[in-house]
């Protein structure tokens, strides 16, 4: 077994493996007996030597706190009883070993925030060790071909290909040209400096210590000269460069190529161009077909830099939101809304991250969609005459999934959005947060009579339980409203608020921390609950803001929506 | 013996055979799952599974009183119990979380049987081997696991890169596999 896997392994067993070395230790285990072998004697090592460290510590095993007023998670009549009878039988239990084991055992909170300990080791990726000419770096919704067939490595050799069925990936060369490839797609790397387009689109983000990256279609070359630019290859193996930014020379590999002469209009024969500042060209991969000069449309791409996106540079010019710092999403439909060719919303930025996060992040925090027909749409003057992301409901399944997020326990949401008319009584999701124990904004019934719910579900708990608030007051369905909830376990608050009023409280039972993607505008399976309306902003923050916090963004955006108080 | 007595026997045994294998099921659950996160969730659901389905296990278990050998089907029993439980946590993780691949759990699950006919003896081994080490090596093994110790700690109270010293506390991991196999292998 090679040095990598046991360091994979003893990465692993420390619990700080990353995604991608994970998927190449599984890829490991499941063909190398050896390595599986070593694993499962190194973790049953390890857990000897923590029990051993543990009694020398004379401690007791690291466990959640008990909490003997936390029963409600089962609710069935059986155990209910069990836990009747258990708890009886804790009280006459000699055994203190007992006692602790079933308080354990019962009585944990169910699904509460889960403590886990993490151990102080490297959890730097092994960046020294890093090997091939380019690595994935980040993945949207993707499906690679290679991990169909659990082959697949985060780093790519000299000659090795990705091959992207759908979805996004993007793949940082070792002298930094970053590129981001939209499936489905097959590109070769050649070096750590070039690539082969076979088929698909890319785009590429060249910074000086890359400059001359290049990439080589089946109709020509193009050579970057430090710049953003986009390649597209169509199954004839044509190619189409859109130069965003910089310059780029292209070298055609038919040598009898011919150029349309813009300023004559006549052909002229093509050898290499430099293409600068939003121009493009189009080429054939054979024939005498003339290339054609066009105008540079970034829309046709999906970029994942945030070079050049449209951004309010005074954020307080957005929304006046207080507390920005426990911001964890913040979505406004003016702001960092990548859209393709179509008009519809490819990206949609989260712009809670500080200004001084941003900066250390590789890629932004943003919702996606990379399926071209699922994408929702976007109105420049959609909600009380600013921008808002448009959802067709069931009809055209449109939905953003974001970046992953961490949430904590608590939150205060709120929601700018409006309700097209249904035709039917249906159930439409706004949002979906949280893990395990999961936080709706549906949209239920016909929008004449409408009524929204923010309901509180945790399906690991069976049976199933699910604590819903309904706002029972007729709402318009065509004007602007805020919904908002303010949620914390620890508080016991548990509220719904439209327009500043609170209509509805319940009670909070599990927490919502996770790190994972969450849904905007269906259920979290992806395949229903699709919501018809607009929403044109959304604010979330990691914890239930008091009540002149939570007053106070209220009114900045009912103020900023137009909206009266009802 | 009436009903209530007979049923609180049931109890006596069920939380009796919970309360000595408790170890040996949380230890199964942890080899199945990629790291820490989510063992105490599959520890219960597990103990409560156990718990209705207890009156199963009794029946097919009726013949054996010996306690001994009552415990030793029990872990079997739990731990099947527990894979289903560890696969069906993890269809409903697998959006969030690290989450094995159905087939390579299933094979984790079959070596971690094997390797829990051997803790009793490995425990043993593991002290045995710890003890032939020096103080600073067993200080760095153990740091992972004491808190407020860590390789970090160790690596700057000694002017040393703590990237050096995890590969060295790596292959002491090693090295007392090692020798617990060695004394394993003599021992049988």
């Amino acid at each position: 077994m090679n040095e990598e896997i046991e360091k994979l392994i003893f990465r692993a067993i420390d619990g700080a493996i990353s995604q991608d070395e994970f998927n190449r230790l599984q890829d490991v285990l499941e063909v190398d007996e050896d390595a599986r072998v070593f694993y499962t004697k190194m973790l049953s090592l390890d857990q000897s030597v923590s029990d051993i460290a543990e009694s020398a510590r004379g401690e007791a095993v690291d466990r959640p706190e008990v909490h003997w007023n936390s029963l409600a998670g089962v609710d069935s009549e059986t155990d209910s009883s069990l836990r009747g009878h258990l708890l009886t039988y804790i009280s006459i239990a000699a055994s203190a070993v007992v006692l602790t084991t079933l308080a354990f055992y019962f009585t944990r909170p169910w699904s509460g925030p889960e403590i886990v300990r993490v151990r102080e080791v490297e959890v730097a990726p092994l960046s020294s060790e890093k090997n091939g000419v380019a690595e994935v770096v980040q993945r949207i919704d993707c499906v690679l071909e290679n991990e169909k067939w659990s082959t697949s490595s985060s780093s790519f050799e000299a000659g090795q290909s990705i091959v992207l069925l759908e979805g996004v990936v993007v793949v940082e060369f070792r002298k930094g040209a970053r590129v981001t490839l939209e499936g489905p797609a097959n590109l070769e790397f050649l070096s750590d400096n070039s690539g082969f387009l076979q088929s698909g689109k890319l785009t590429a983000v060249i910074p000086d210590s890359a400059i001359g990256f290049e990439i080589l279609t089946p109709s020509g070359r193009l050579i970057d000269h430090g710049t953003e630019f986009g390649v597209s290859v169509d199954p004839n193996g044509d190619t189409e460069t859109h130069v965003f930014k910089g310059e780029v020379e292209l070298i055609a590999n038919h040598a009898k190529t011919q150029e349309l002469d813009p300023n004559s209009g006549s052909q002229r024969e093509f050898g290499s161009q430099r293409l600068t500042d939003a121009m493009g060209l189009r080429f054939k991969r054979e024939g005498n077909v003339a290339a054609e000069v066009i105008e540079a449309n970034p829309s046709q791409f999906i970029r994942t830099s945030i070079v050049d996106r449209q951004r309010v540079k005074n954020r307080t010019e957005i929304t006046e939101l207080v507390d920005e710092e426990h911001l964890m999403m913040w979505f406004e439909a003016g702001q960092g809304v990548q859209r393709d060719s179509k008009g519809r919303v490819i990206s949609w930025e989260n712009l809670a991250q500080s200004q001084a996060d941003r900066a250390n992040q590789e890629l932004e925090s943003s919702a996606w969609q990379v399926n071209a027909d699922r994408r929702p749409g976007w109105s420049e003057s959609g909600l009380g005459g600013f921008p808002a992301v448009r959802f067709g409901g069931f009809e055209s399944k449109e939905f953003l999934a974001t970046t992953p997020l961490r949430l904590k326990a608590d939150a205060t949401a709120l929601v700018v959005c409006q309700f097209d008319p249904l035709e039917e009584i249906g159930y439409g999701h706004l949002l979906v947060l949280g893990g395990q124990t999961k936080f709706v904004l549906e949209r239920r019934e016909k929008s004449e009579a409408g009524s929204y719910t923010w309901s509180w579900q945790n399906k690991n708990v069976p049976p199933f339980r699910m604590e819903a608030l309904k706002n029972v007051k007729p709402t318009t369905s065509h004007e602007p409203q805020i919904c908002a909830v303010r949620y914390s376990v620890e508080q016991d608050i548990f509220e719904l608020s439209v327009n500043g009023e609170a209509v509805a409280e319940g009670d909070p039972i599990g927490s919502l921390a996770v790190n994972s993607s969450q849904v905007i505008g269906c259920g979290h399976h992806r395949n229903r609950f699709f919501f018809k309306g607009q929403i044109a902003e959304i604010v979330i923050y990691d914890r239930a803001l008091n009540q002149e916090k939570f007053n106070q963004v209220t009114e900045s955006l009912m103020q900023k929506y137009r909206i009266q108080a009802r | 013996m009436d009903k209530s007595n007979s049923q609180e026997d049931r109890y006596h045994r069920f939380v009796g055979l919970l309360a000595r294998n408790d170890q040996a099921i949380r230890r199964f659950i942890r080899s199945l799952l990629p790291s820490n996160q989510g063992v105490d969730d599959v520890v219960q659901e597990t103990a409560l599974e156990c718990w209705r389905k207890f009156s199963d296990f009794e029946s097919g278990d009726s013949s054996h009183p010996d306690q001994v050998q009552g415990s030793d089907e029990f872990i079997r029993w739990a731990c099947v119990v527990a894979r289903f439980k560890v696969m069906s946590c993890q269809r409903d993780w697998a959006r969030d979380r690290l989450v094995f691949r159905e087939h390579i759990l299933e094979q984790l699950a079959d070596d971690a049987f094997e390797q829990m006919e051997k803790r009793d003896l490995e425990r043993m081994a593991i002290e045995r081997c710890l003890s032939q080490l020096v103080v600073e090596s067993q200080r760095l093994l153990l740091s992972v696991y004491r808190p407020g110790d860590s390789v970090k700690r160790i690596a700057k109270e000694n002017g040393e890169k703590s990237r050096r010293l995890y590969s060295k506390m790596n292959g002491l991991r090693k090295q007392l596999l090692a020798c617990v196999e060695r004394r394993l292998a003599e021992e049988s």
